[in-house]
């Protein structure tokens, strides 16, 4: 038997683009950042060279004025080194932002009675019909460079209301913040002037703060500053320390001293890898998803109680030994904390308290750390000397363990789990010994999108539960990465992940960065039943490229236009369909043992 | 006198018009479910709600129904014709109710899970492999006895068609018994390698047999409705002539 060899792969062995050139890596090693001492190329290692990361996790773009460079409310991986010229930084949130249809979005409106009338006669239309006028009439332009279609704003001047946004000026960055806590952009962000900006991506930033300390400085002191100020003033368990107007000054200051030490204390831990979902698809299809050692661990059990760990991104799986193995017994979403239990009991008995469950990153998990101290000082003493009983904590240790509370069926819990399903917001939940197979759920969301269904009732089964083929509209929703247009994103209304129908370009990168297989690439026609095609220009601007009709990405939308909400979920006589949250445990396990 | 006091004084003349437009009012609601099913979009309470409602105002019109007839049977064509229509319409309801309470779990239990427009191809499928891995077999295995089994024995079992008595009554078919007590009789003429051909065969057969059990029990599911729905509209129909009857003999012996 011969040995087929391959190259092994490497961390560089897919550059983040093939645009990138030596030419071009030369040009950014001259500009300020890197030749003033604020990142020093002789820090970095041979292996992981400041020139190989510029080279492989980097590439230059150049933006005419208006372009939109990332939008507020989609996810990135990447962020952005300013170099030349300047940028708008648009933060206000909700209605005052910029208008959702400059920026490539559909602005979501429930429907009235009178259109919700009129969809009785839509069933009549055809497959994947489009009104081709909605294209012509888009208000934002878009252009196709060497890295993709980018969007810009037609006018910039007027779109653009100067006093609600700040200016960065080169060289700056902007984007680290999301792109490593894997959390949405917290702002828009409008080229200014024609300028020009190195685009890093994760990795790349995470080699480039492990070796330029200030680097780092800068962003962990902008992390201190905005993201985790806002993720522990959130928190619960940092209510009693919000701003409060019957306070006393003395009181007010005080409390703004304890969360400034929790602050100041607080680590944040990435674990897991960022962008590789296919592995995970790759695990289920083997079997062996269920084999922990894929998940990095946070927390050991039986390990020194060190402090507390609340989860901001991600899934993490809670476990308990069993046997040569580990059960499952929760998961935890973010917002959630981990450790509270062990460390009230220990702080009320004052003995040392071991952790009893293991902690697991499920996919990419970031955590805010807090230390025993300081999390002693600024919480538990507080509300002891306010006569409060810790019972009213979450988790504490008067009260059960979340983990336990749980009804879910263990074997049921490992599926979720380890499929990542507890990542939908509204999975779609069928229980088989209740669904009498009518496709009653499937017709009405034919009705409901102009006779195009938009799930498939069919999906991976355990015991009597399927999980259907349909959007489950994810609390980390990998799917909105990388798309250029910005067409994929969470409506402002009700935060469900839906696709702006004019914008798509058919680039298919949210079907295949979606790993449950939700989202499906049609080909669009007209009122006839003609497939629509590329204008003859365009054609001949790429000639290799050979003649296919327009595609779309289309996907359940959670009917956030009717007033009836899902429309599957009313459909079903049986009660046997349901779209679940299942971050929330609680909610999940009433359904599942009604 | 307007319709509508004839209408009261009527009914409060005889109980035979109260139960009878009460009725009329009752179906005409559990009708209009179908319509209701047809127009998902509209806010009108769900799917689930409205059945619930179906089930018990449909067993309530039973009990109207037989304070209608006055507990006996119908006298003459007409309203013989009537209340047969509405047995036809009260019991594949019933019957109905308690397919769709029991065959989806017997469906679960089956393990895999099927689209029912897919069982034809699915099955069409298991029959080629089939054939493909006789011929195969054949080839392989000179002056075997194999093919000539499958050709008698098991190629008609795979042509036929499923047998709706005996999985709806059985959960199984008589065909299927049959055929595995000839599988049994035959192994102990066939050497190492017939026998690991066979074995192939025989998860095949079975998963035939589950696809048959799955055509079946998912055609009572979807076929009961074929008799409730258009005797509804037929029942319907009767009830509307019958009201007119009733209105025009009526003025007589009011």
């Amino acid at each position: 038997m011969s040995n087929v060899q391959i190259k092994r792969p490497e961390r560089w062995s897919i550059p983040f683009s093939d645009s990138m050139t030596e030419e071009d890596v030369e040009y950014v090693l001259q500009m300020s950042l890197f030749t003033e001492g604020m990142i020093d190329p002789d820090k970095f290692s041979q292996r992981t060279s400041l020139a190989g990361i510029l080279k492989n996790d980097a590439r230059l773009l150049k933006c005419q004025e208006g372009e939109i460079i990332v939008r507020e409310g989609e996810w990135g991986n990447s962020a952005f080194f300013l170099l030349s010229g300047s940028v708008n930084v648009v933060v206000q949130r909700g209605n005052k932002s910029l208008p959702a249809e400059i920026l490539g979005r559909s602005n979501v409106r429930q429907k009235s009675f009178l259109e919700v009338l009129k969809q009785i006669w839509n069933g009549k239309r055809q497959v994947e019909y489009r009104d081709l006028d909605a294209y012509a009439n888009a208000s934002s332009s878009s252009r196709t460079t060497e890295q993709g279609t980018r969007v810009f704003l037609q006018d910039f001047s007027i779109a653009l209301d100067l006093d609600k946004s700040a200016q960065i000026n080169a060289v700056d960055f902007f984007g680290e913040q999301s792109a490593l806590g894997r959390i949405e952009r917290t702002a828009t962000v409008i080229a200014g002037e024609n300028c020009e900006l190195l685009e890093i991506r994760w990795q790349g930033i995470r080699d480039m703060m492990s070796k330029a300390p200030w680097l780092k400085l800068q962003i962990e002191s902008r992390f201190r500053m905005y993201g985790l100020q806002r993720f522990l003033q959130a928190s619960p368990y940092f209510d009693h320390l919000r701003p409060d107007d019957d306070r006393s000054p003395e009181e007010t200051e005080r409390c703004n001293a304890l969360f400034q030490h929790v602050l100041d204390d607080a680590e944040f831990l990435s674990y897991g890898s960022y962008d590789k979902v296919e592995r995970f698809t790759k695990l289920v299809e083997s079997g062996t998803a269920s084999n922990l050692v894929h998940e990095p661990l946070i927390v050991k059990e039986g390990d020194y109680l060190e402090g507390v760990y609340l989860i901001r991104s991600g899934v993490a799986r809670v476990s308990h030994q069993a046997g040569h193995g580990h059960r499952t017994v929760s998961y935890l979403t973010p917002g959630q904390a981990f450790g509270i239990r062990e460390m009230t009991e220990s702080w009320k008995t004052g003995q040392q308290v071991d952790m009893q469950y293991s902690l697991r990153a499920v996919g990419y998990v970031n955590v805010i750390f807090i230390p025993i101290r300081a999390f002693e000082l600024a919480v538990l003493n507080e509300l002891m000397q306010r006569d409060d009983s810790s019972s009213t904590l979450p988790g504490g240790a008067d009260s059960k363990p979340n983990f336990e509370t749980d009804q879910i069926d263990p074997g049921l819990l490992e599926f979720l789990v380890e499929r990542r399903f507890v990542n939908g917001t509204a999975t779609m939940v069928i229980d088989l010994d209740r669904c009498t197979r009518c496709d009653d759920c499937v017709r009405a969301c034919a009705s409901t999108h102009d006779n195009n269904p938009r799930f498939l009732r069919h999906g991976p089964i355990y015991d009597k539960f399927m999980v259907a083929n349909a959007c489950m509209h994810c609390a980390d929703p990998v799917c909105m990465i990388q798309c250029p247009t910005g067409a994929i994103h969470r409506s402002m209304q009700g935060g469900e992940v839906v696709i702006n129908d004019t914008t798509c370009i058919g680039c298919s990168a949210c079907a295949n960065n979606c790993p449950y297989d939700a989202i499906r690439m049609v080909d669009i026609r007209d009122e006839r039943g003609n497939y629509v095609f590329p204008t003859a220009s365009e054609q001949e601007a790429s000639a290799s490229v050979p003649l296919t009709p327009i595609t779309k990405a289309t996907k359940c939308d959670l009917c956030a236009e009717q007033p009836t909400g899902p429309v599957c979920q009313q459909a079903c006589p049986h009660d046997a369909l349901v779209r679940l949250n299942l971050g929330s445990s609680e909610t999940a396990a009433e359904w599942f043992n009604r | 006198m307007t319709g509508a006091a004839l209408i009261v004084r009527e009914t409060l003349v005889t109980p035979d018009f109260l139960t009878g437009w009460i009725l009329l009012a009752i179906i005409v609601f559990l009708a209009a479910y179908n319509v209701r099913k047809s127009l998902p979009f509209l806010p009108l309470g769900t799917s689930a709600l409205w059945l619930q409602i179906h089930i018990y105002a449909g067993l309530l019109s039973f009990v109207l129904f037989l304070m209608h007839v006055d507990y006996s049977l119908p006298h003459g064509l007409f309203e013989s014709l009537l209340a047969t229509i509405y047995l036809l319409v009260f019991g594949s309801g019933v019957i109905g109710l308690y397919i769709t309470r029991s065959y989806p779990k017997r469906l679960t239990h089956l393990g895999e899970e099927v689209i029912f427009e897919q069982i034809p191809v699915i099955r069409k499928k298991i029959q080629t492999d089939l054939d493909q891995t006789i011929l195969e077999s054949a080839e392989k295995i000179p002056g075997s006895e194999l093919p000539i089994f499958y050709r008698d024995e098991l190629y008609p079992f795979m042509m036929q068609k499923p047998d709706f008595v005996s999985h709806l009554v059985y959960g199984n078919s008589r065909h299927w018994r049959h055929l595995l007590r000839k599988l049994s009789d035959v192994k102990r003429f066939f050497n190492e390698e017939e026998l690991n051909t066979l074995a192939i065969i025989e998860a095949q057969l079975h998963r035939k047999h589950q696809l048959d059990t799955q055509h079946v029990l998912q055609s009572a599911l979807k076929f009961w409705l074929f008799v409730h729905i258009p005797a509804t509209y037929s029942l319907l129909t009767f009830i509307v002539l019958h009201v007119v009857l009733v209105q025009v003999w009526s003025g007589g012996a009011l």
